[in-house]
């Protein structure tokens, strides 16, 4: 089975040149931020650091996590994950299945469409949606980081789509044996959808582990920070903090922040391993999920 | 089977009815600053003396990250809250504490759940007091602000004249550490000065010859710049011109610094320099951290800089490559034989503004009295308990209950500087709050250490930056910023653009993409893209006087 034209030998050296570029781009600044992280801070300020730690030291490891302040925060993103991705996937869920029906089955199909659609195309804006949040008593509690998006439209019209895919007759032959439609749901379609959920649920995981912006607006206290937005905080950058900083007498704070260089690389580090972790683990549903068929013909 | 649908649906409305009432209540208690107090508590006669009753008053916080906590201490306890709280009977709660202040504050704002006190811009400061939001502070602050307190403001009248509008006093200045901060100077690699026997520069072309004499004796290139040309603007003064801020031109009018005629001249000498070499060659795909870079890793012995070199990136510097390899500053000497005047920009941290729903307003006033109190007269307090309120960057907790004295910096340069002199084995309690600067000093002037190293170039050192800006002030050899105040509807909407505009034009003439006469058409883009306006309405709010 191999083409070796010498078309098909061209088109493979230049594919996997682009192609190696493409990742090289993409892995070599996270080296770059791994060496920093396990080298001297001297060394770090020199600009003497590539993607081999110079006087190696764990240091910037002890001072990340000595504080106590990433432990709180990575704890505080975890509980947010699982609340969040547990209650986007129910909703989804239950929305995506009846929206799946064509119109016959369920009346009104496309009204519910659209209204889910528009909040896709328009938003409430930030101070209007700060309003409501803060008018159902939400702020400052983890909540307000899991219901504002609680029902992520986008990733619902996949999954409607995947369901969508499985043949009908499944679902015909499970009303025959006298299932329910909610019967139907969980007990057919669920364990036929897991490649699909898997994708979802990934892209939702994703979304709220990222999200620094909600904790910073509905957070009244740093320590309620989630990981994200504690990180953030790190990242400001000096210059920034500099130009916006009080005079001479706040330098010195500054000075302290400066120092914690190599600390934060090594925080940002410690924060990207969940999701690194995580990816393998659904790999195998991706690849299950494009040769999954249910009804062999 | 349709029933149970109907109960179903009506459970779930019942559902939804109640999680909506919940909410309702809730907010009911809990709207705007719920821990304050509902009705005012008596005034004690004494301004010292306590309320008999605890005062509760809220108050709202930028994070800051160089805050190093003691163990137990928070933003909601901590020493100076402790001190009001023992000294005056206020208890100060935080509603919040955010790293993004600003647009944490103006949802806060939107919400209208302002807290009783805190810091806004003179933007802010004006729609608080059209929603009517705030407090008219005028005879609160003439009964109850102290001496101290008042004398900072007769000192800034143009600042404090800033804080009325309408004539009424709806924000209290916080004022600055003071002017002093503000000239920046010619930093000097030492040890290769030293081993070159060069003199101490006079003018301009003492300040080249010196970089050229380091470029063939260590290489690299001669001077610093970065992509946003911080150097270039520092240096040009040198030529009389005055970039970035509001300057009187030949025909009495007020005119931008960056466009004026002098600024030709100034780009005109530095497009050569670049030309011969001197100046980073690779400047544009540098920012200021990448630039200090150069500095650590011996490519450079010549920038021009901020007062704060020996902060950032002195520490680096010195445990890199040890204490004689730290820069020391010189004044920044004329390049065309006339006296060289220093750009001063409006300093004001913030406006502090107090809620109208506040029931015990002059209670902030007395807050502010005890940060006078404590920076200026600490002396007569316990060693101790000053140095609890100072140490750990604590002086960035009452964010918005302070107003600093303007000569702060200034008064202790002296201090540091005079203590120095005598002796280096003064007991640093003695000097207050500024003992920590001077055992900073001495620290490294004994062991070299590089915590000191900051102090020392900035105060202590016989070349320190203060030491020249001191002169500068007390000669008066400084230009103040005709926008003394807060900036104009273009500005504030355009400012950066047009300042981008400005910065993309001269770079393109210091590298050699366009020749010296581009200056005249970026002038002329720079009008129209909004400069003219922002020139016509700074002579209309600060023009004529």
């Amino acid at each position: 089975m191999q083409y070796k034209t010498k078309g098909n030998k061209i088109f493979n050296v230049v594919n996997i040149f682009i192609l190696t570029i493409v990742s090289l781009t993409c892995i070599l600044p996270f080296i770059n931020l791994l060496a920093i992280s396990f080298s001297d801070s001297a060394a770090v300020s020199a600009g003497a650091v590539g993607f081999v730690p110079v006087d190696f030291t764990l240091s910037a490891y002890e001072y990340a996590l000595k504080g106590g302040k990433f432990l709180r925060a990575l704890l505080i993103s975890f509980e947010r994950v699982f609340l969040g991705v547990g209650i986007n996937l129910i909703l989804m869920i239950l929305t995506a299945y009846p929206l799946s029906k064509t119109r016959k089955q369920v009346t009104g199909r496309s009204v519910y469409m659209v209204y889910f659609v528009i909040t896709m195309l328009v938003s409430g804006g930030m101070i209007p949606t700060y309003l409501v949040v803060t008018g159902l008593g939400l702020k400052d509690t983890i909540w307000a980081l899991v219901l504002p998006g609680a029902v992520p439209v986008y990733n619902m019209i996949i999954l409607m789509n995947f369901m969508r895919g499985i043949p009908e007759e499944i679902e015909e032959a499970a009303a025959i044996d006298g299932a329910s439609p909610f019967q139907i749901l969980v007990k057919v379609l669920l364990p036929v959808l897991k490649p699909a959920l898997a994708t979802v649920g990934l892209f939702c995981i994703v979304t709220h582990w990222n999200d620094w912006f909600s904790g910073m607006i509905y957070m009244n206290n740093p320590n309620n920070y989630p990981l994200q937005t504690y990180l953030q905080t790190l990242l400001q950058s000096f210059e920034q903090l500099l130009r916006s900083s009080q005079g001479a007498q706040d330098i010195q704070a500054l000075l302290v922040q400066m120092d914690a260089r190599t600390g934060r690389a090594a925080q940002l580090f410690l924060g990207a391993i969940p999701v690194m972790i995580i990816y393998p683990f659904l790999q195998k549903y991706f690849t299950k999920g494009l040769v999954l068929g249910s009804v062999k013909g | 089977m349709k029933k149970r649908k109907k109960v179903l649906a009506v459970l779930l409305t019942g559902c939804v009815m109640a999680g909506l009432l919940a909410g309702c209540m809730e907010q009911g208690t809990s709207g705007g600053s719920s821990k304050s107090n509902k009705e005012a508590v008596e005034i004690p006669e004494d301004p010292w003396d306590p309320y008999e009753e605890t005062v509760t008053i809220s108050t709202v916080l930028p994070e800051n990250a160089g805050i190093q906590f003691a163990e137990g201490d928070s933003y909601d306890d901590n020493p100076w809250y402790r001190a009001y709280k023992e000294w005056f009977n206020i208890e100060v709660v935080n509603d919040w504490v955010s790293n993004d202040y600003d647009t944490k504050l103006n949802l806060t704002i939107a919400d209208k759940s302002i807290p009783d006190v805190f810091c806004v811009d003179a933007q802010q400061l004006r729609q608080l007091k059209e929603a009517d939001m705030i407090y008219d502070l005028t005879d609160i602050f003439d009964e109850y602000a102290s001496d101290l307190l008042k004398g900072y403001m007769e000192q800034e009248s143009d600042t404090f004249e800033t804080g009325h509008l309408d004539g009424k006093l709806y924000g209290i200045p916080q004022l600055s550490y003071g002017i002093i901060d503000q000239p920046n100077q010619i930093w000097i690699r030492k040890d290769w000065k030293e081993n070159l026997k060069l003199e101490d520069p006079q003018t301009m072309d003492d300040v080249i010859a010196i970089a050229k004499a380091f470029q063939e004796n260590y290489g690299g290139y001669g001077l610093t710049e970065n992509q946003d040309l911080d150097c270039f603007k520092m240096l040009a003064v040198a030529w009389g011109a005055h970039p970035d801020i509001w300057v009187e031109t030949a025909d009495g009018s007020l005119g931008y610094g960056s466009v004026q005629p002098e600024m030709k001249e100034a780009l005109e000498a530095y497009t050569q320099w670049y030309k011969d070499g001197i100046v980073d060659p690779e400047f544009t795909t540098k920012d200021l951290e990448k630039m200090l870079e150069g500095e650590i890793s011996e490519q450079t012995g010549v920038s021009p800089y901020y007062q704060y070199w020996g902060y950032d990136p002195g520490p680096s510097v010195v445990q890199n490559l040890g204490t004689d390899a730290i820069f020391e500053p010189y004044k920044i000497p004329s390049a065309n034989g006339e006296e060289v005047l220093a750009n001063v920009t409006f300093a004001n941290y913030g406006y502090i503004v107090v809620s109208k729903d506040c029931k015990n307003p002059e209670a902030v006033l007395k807050l502010l009295n005890f940060y006078a109190h404590v920076m200026d007269e600490g002396d007569q307090e316990d060693t101790e308990f000053i140095n609890e309120l100072f140490g750990n960057a604590y002086t960035n907790i009452p964010y918005a209950l302070r107003v600093i004295n303007p000569d702060t910096d200034y008064n202790q340069f002296i201090k540091v500087t005079d203590t120095l002199a005598v002796s280096l084995d003064e007991d640093p309690a003695t000097l207050g709050k500024d003992g920590v600067k001077y055992s900073n000093c001495v620290d490294f002037i004994k062991e070299g250490a590089s915590t000191g190293v900051g102090d020392y170039l900035q105060q202590g050192g016989p070349k320190s930056a203060y030491r020249i800006s001191k002169e500068i002030i007390d000669n008066e050899e400084y230009i103040r910023d005709a926008m003394w105040g807060p900036q104009t509807e273009t500005l504030l909407s355009a400012g950066s653009t047009l300042d981008d505009i400005l910065i993309e034009g001269f770079t393109k003439i210091i590298v050699g993409e366009e020749s010296i006469d581009y200056f005249d058409t970026l002038v002329a883009d720079w009008e129209s893209a909004g400069g003219a306006k922002a020139t016509e309405e700074i002579n209309e709010t600060y023009g004529n006087n």
